[in-house]
């Protein structure tokens, strides 16, 4: 009778040490998720600081084009806005992209602008920064995949419902860099 | 009074072993010098062979070197004894900056009645510098002969492509630089024919790759292409976070 307890005691205490990992492991998850969110975050400020400057200075060169300049400042003013969730703000990044590149599209018509150093620092700046965005949307969905298959693989599962552990939502924007500008043709 | 029918027999059949003895061994014996022969042919095949490769593009080349063994802590280095760094050849290809050499070392078993036997283990080593240093990321083509050459127990990366997952094993010291490595060009890069078989490790300053078995260089013009190729698909916010600088010892004879 005693080894029954014995070998009861141990598997309670395996079961209990097994589920403390499992515990320790969907934290450890959900906090590499969190930083990497505040990550991008930062990379999808310093995208939005870029453009006023680069709207300005596009503004100077083709002031007419109005109705491109204001896309952009209310694709701008929308992906700035505080509280968005990572799908939201993939939505509206995918709006800013697309209004950057009507953006670029109007500068092409113009050889003057595309000299101006300003404006190639800008580009070159703005590039940059979208591999950057790109590299941290890449660490932050992968790391949003391995905990959202954790949550619902059993049997973590059961661990994960325990404690109210939810899937992260995944950041899917489209990739700047499959962005051509187009050829003018006169 | 009746002759032991056994007998007979088994006179019979140890002449048989006996006489067959010889005609196995002198077999033996003339197989291992064949072996040695075409070893040496060989060898000297490929000597003559990266001698027309170092002259043809005006490169540099020295014989040994003990100091490149030290040169990388990815596999296959670091592993075994009896080191050895030979045919060392560096320059420049299309005016890229490379350096290759044979890269070997041994292992040894013990049986369970207390023999020894040691297997040498031959690579060709080219890599190439990078415009600045990141931490190690290995990649290893993700077969039987590679996979025992990967850290044992180490995270292996998963990107959003299932077939470079399937083929490759991608193991990085800082996984966010990791995955900014592995944008969506590089990841098509790594399912190009030309880098399968291989493996891959961005350490310091330096883009390495090993093939497991040494070369006469007749592809060497393709290798550090891929190489390069490779070095330019790197996001240069990377290099820019970091300080850079060239590697030591590219091209320097100790």
């Amino acid at each position: 009778m005693e080894w029954i307890v014995g070998i009861l005691i141990v598997l309670v205490v395996i079961i209990g040490i097994w589920a403390i990992a499992q515990y320790n492991g969907l934290v450890r998850l959900r906090n590499l998720v969190q930083e990497a969110w505040h990550q991008i975050d930062t990379e999808l400020q310093r995208r939005h600081d870029l453009i006023p400057n680069l709207v300005e200075t596009v503004k100077g060169y083709a002031a007419h084009e109005r109705a491109t300049f204001e896309a952009v400042t209310q694709a701008r003013a929308a992906a700035a806005a505080p509280g968005n969730s990572p799908a939201q703000q993939a939505e509206q990044e995918n709006i800013l992209t697309q209004a950057l590149g009507r953006l670029f599209a109007v500068a092409e018509a113009y050889p003057e602008l595309k000299a101006n150093q300003n404006f190639l620092a800008l580009q070159q700046e703005l590039t940059n920064t979208e591999d950057r965005v790109a590299a941290g949307r890449r660490f932050y969905n992968a790391n949003v995949r391995e905990l959202n298959t954790k949550i619902e693989t059993f049997p973590t599962s059961i661990i994960a419902n325990m404690f109210k552990f939810v899937k992260a939502e995944y950041f899917e924007t489209e990739d700047p860099a499959a962005r051509q500008a187009p050829t003018v043709q006169f | 009074m009746f002759p032991d029918p056994g007998f007979g027999a088994g006179e019979g059949l140890f002449g048989a072993v006996f006489a067959l003895f010889p005609i196995f061994f002198i077999a033996v014996v003339g197989f291992m010098i064949f072996a040695a022969v075409k070893g040496y042919q060989e060898s000297k095949k490929r000597k003559a062979a990266i001698a027309a490769t170092v002259a043809m593009h005006h490169l540099g080349h020295i014989p040994e070197d003990s100091s490149r063994v030290g040169y990388f802590a990815s596999a296959p280095f670091g592993t075994g004894d009896s080191r050895r760094a030979r045919d060392i050849v560096w320059g420049t290809l299309a005016g890229r900056p490379f350096e290759t050499f044979a890269y070997s070392y041994e292992t040894h078993t013990t049986d369970a009645e207390g023999h020894r036997s040691t297997t040498t283990h031959h690579f060709q080593i080219t890599w190439v510098p990078l415009p600045g240093p990141l931490p190690t990321l290995k990649l290893s083509s993700d077969n039987a002969l590679l996979r025992g050459l990967t850290h044992l127990g180490a995270r292996d990366l998963k990107v959003e492509s299932h077939d470079f997952n399937q083929r490759w094993k991608v193991v990085a010291d800082d996984e966010r630089a990791g995955h900014a490595v592995l944008t969506p060009r590089m990841i098509e890069r790594f399912l190009q024919p030309d880098v399968m078989g291989r493996t891959f490790a961005f350490e310091g300053t330096a883009l390495m790759s090993a093939s497991p078995q040494v070369s006469d260089l007749g592809d060497l013009q393709m290798v550090v292409s891929a190489l390069h190729s490779i070095v330019d698909l790197v996001p240069r916010f990377l290099f820019e976070d970091r300080s850079g600088g060239q590697p030591e010892g590219l091209g320097e004879a100790v």
